[in-house]
């Protein structure tokens, strides 16, 4: 039979008769992870982006901008909105149209994990009536597994690329030349009576301000399959196994939480080698983070 | 956020803000008015899709993929005797520095989607792939003007990547019009939805056009023969780019199979 096909019809054999050979698939061994490569501020739109590559997978993250009023229950906060989009140019089997449940999954994933780290005062350019609101919008546009790591990361590289300029509000429009531009935001009238009025604030061209996100979530993922655990699955992989693992870390090595949605359940010894793997991974994953 | 010389054009432009073409006859960012920005582009830049290419047209910068010919997803669109070409072009949401909500359904976006549809429907060999679908997806990762350019050249690329049949090449090129003057490939700086522009798709070797759009009107009768030129000029100059890069990425298809020594 011709391995495509065997591929096709039998997949979990397919994979098991690799993994009996102690390779996989793609030539990898079971505990090596894929090389992953991240580019920051390419995208000049953008206040923060970064493109990440993990193997195969891809991702692009971006961060925009934009000035607004702060919610009323909270004056002094900032605006974090976060969105994964799994293109329909990933995958085959990705469709056109709304977002899939799994791209719903891996946005609250992503949220969840990002902005218990941004510190939302830091966002705030005037209380009650200034805010940033910053939108991370994290694309994945080409899918070979583990988008769980990938996206996570890009979005972390995006949002620590992220530089803002510095606002000031003023009363009235003056001319501040090349090195500043007007900002106009119109309030809300809350019993919608009277003329709409509006904040004018010139913001810097140059952009300076930092997050300064020093504490940040880093991810190691890993799938069981007949007994056996995978480091950083590829797709393929990922179709066939029993059940998934990531083990997330702070960037100084401690463990910082565990997810395993559902699946066979891990023993003991397979948790700890799984474990070991993740620690030894993770200074890697850091240092190129911050070389970024 | 908009740059800081976006103000001073809605202000008058022109003489009052910003001057769109120097005394030595150079444009903002340098070029000839006949001059087609920097291009750069890479084939097979996806691992999932049938084809796909990256392109960059200056800071415009779009990807794009090809599925198929694959079987159509719905049962009603099956052509029983050619294929049936599809195209979806989604703008990342900080693709632009003004902030609008877009989304792969907004009008301008099925406005270009259709475009390119039809301009490439035209050349593709449908009858070779009976009761199948071409799927053409765009994804423009940051917009400097000239997206739909950008996306029609790098789908062109992104087909012959896919290796799908097609009788002819096509190539974009935009042409605008700034102080009285026509200039090849408008950056977002030169195009304001109040000047024409004319958008042109060609094909490269029968130099027939696949579309031709023009926006707003231009000063006078004459100037749509000299606009046709511009654009068919700047449309050359970008074929040439694309054409050695299909090159390039043929003969080190050839030489990885041992086919050629280069």
């Amino acid at each position: 039979m011709d391995q495509e096909v065997f591929q096709k019809v039998h997949p979990r054999e397919y994979l098991a008769r690799f993994l009996n050979k102690d390779v996989r698939p793609d030539g990898r061994s079971l505990t090596k992870a894929r090389r992953v490569n991240i580019t920051v501020s390419s995208i000049a739109t953008a206040v923060g982006s970064a493109m990440l590559k993990m193997g195969k997978t891809t991702a692009v993250a971006g961060v925009h901008a934009t000035l607004v009023q702060p919610a009323p229950g909270a004056p002094d906060q900032g605006i974090l909105d976060v969105a994964v989009e799994l293109l329909p140019m990933a995958s085959p089997n990705y469709k056109s149209g709304r977002s899939s449940e799994e791209a719903i999954c891996l946005t609250e994933y992503l949220r969840s994990l990002i902005s218990p780290h941004i510190n939302m005062s830091k966002l705030c350019v005037e209380a009650g009536l200034l805010v940033w609101q910053l939108r991370l919008t994290v694309y994945c546009v080409d899918n070979d597994g583990n988008l769980e790591d990938a996206i996570l990361l890009a979005g972390v590289a995006a949002m620590r690329n992220v530089l803002l300029p510095s606002v000031r509000i003023i009363g009235e429009e003056v001319d501040e030349g090349r090195d500043a531009q007007m900002v106009e935001v119109k309030t809300e009238n809350e019993e919608g009576e009277g003329e709409a009025e509006s904040i004018i604030a010139v913001a810097t061209v140059e952009r300076t301000n930092s997050l300064e996100i020093d504490t940040y979530p880093l991810p190691i993922s890993f799938i069981l399959f007949d007994g056996k655990v995978l480091i950083d699955p590829s797709v393929a992989e990922e179709s066939v196994c029993d059940s998934r693992i990531t083990f997330l870390f702070r960037p100084t090595g401690e463990l910082r939480g565990v997810l395993k949605p559902g699946g066979k359940n891990v023993p003991e010894n397979l948790y700890q080698s799984c474990l070991t793997m993740a620690k030894e991974r993770i200074p890697k994953l850091q240092a190129k983070l911050e070389a970024t | 956020m908009p740059p800081a010389t976006k103000r001073s054009r809605s202000r008058g432009g022109g003489a009052g803000g910003l001057e769109y073409i120097s005394l030595d006859g150079l444009r903002i960012d340098g070029r000839r008015p006949t001059e087609v920005r920097k291009i750069r582009c890479s084939l097979g830049a996806l691992s999932r899709a049938d084809g796909s290419a990256y392109y960059e047209q200056g800071n415009t910068r779009v990807l794009v993929a090809v599925y198929g010919p694959r079987e159509p997803h719905s049962r009603a669109s099956i052509q029983h005797d050619r294929a049936v070409v599809k195209c979806e072009f989604s703008t990342a949401m900080f693709a632009s520095p003004v902030y609008r909500r877009t989304w792969k359904g907004d009008r301008k976006s099925t406005a270009a989607a259709l475009v390119m549809q039809k301009a490439f429907e035209g050349v593709i060999l449908t009858a070779s792939y009976p009761k199948s679908q071409i799927d053409i997806y765009v994804q423009v990762l940051q917009n400097d003007g000239g997206a739909l350019v950008a996306a029609i050249n790098a789908a062109s690329l992104a087909l012959v990547n896919a290796g799908v049949a097609m009788s002819d090449f096509v190539v974009a090129c935009s042409v605008g019009f700034v102080d009285d003057t026509f200039v090849v490939d408008p950056s977002s700086l030169e195009s304001a939805s109040d000047r024409p522009e004319l958008t042109l798709a060609v094909l490269s070797h029968s130099a027939k056009i696949a579309s031709c759009q023009l926006d707003s009107k231009l000063p006078d009768g004459e100037s749509f023969e000299r606009a046709l030129e511009f654009a068919t000029s700047g449309a050359n100059q970008i074929f040439k780019v694309l054409e050695y890069e299909v090159r390039k990425y043929s003969l080190n298809l050839l030489d990885s199979r041992g086919l050629v020594a280069l």
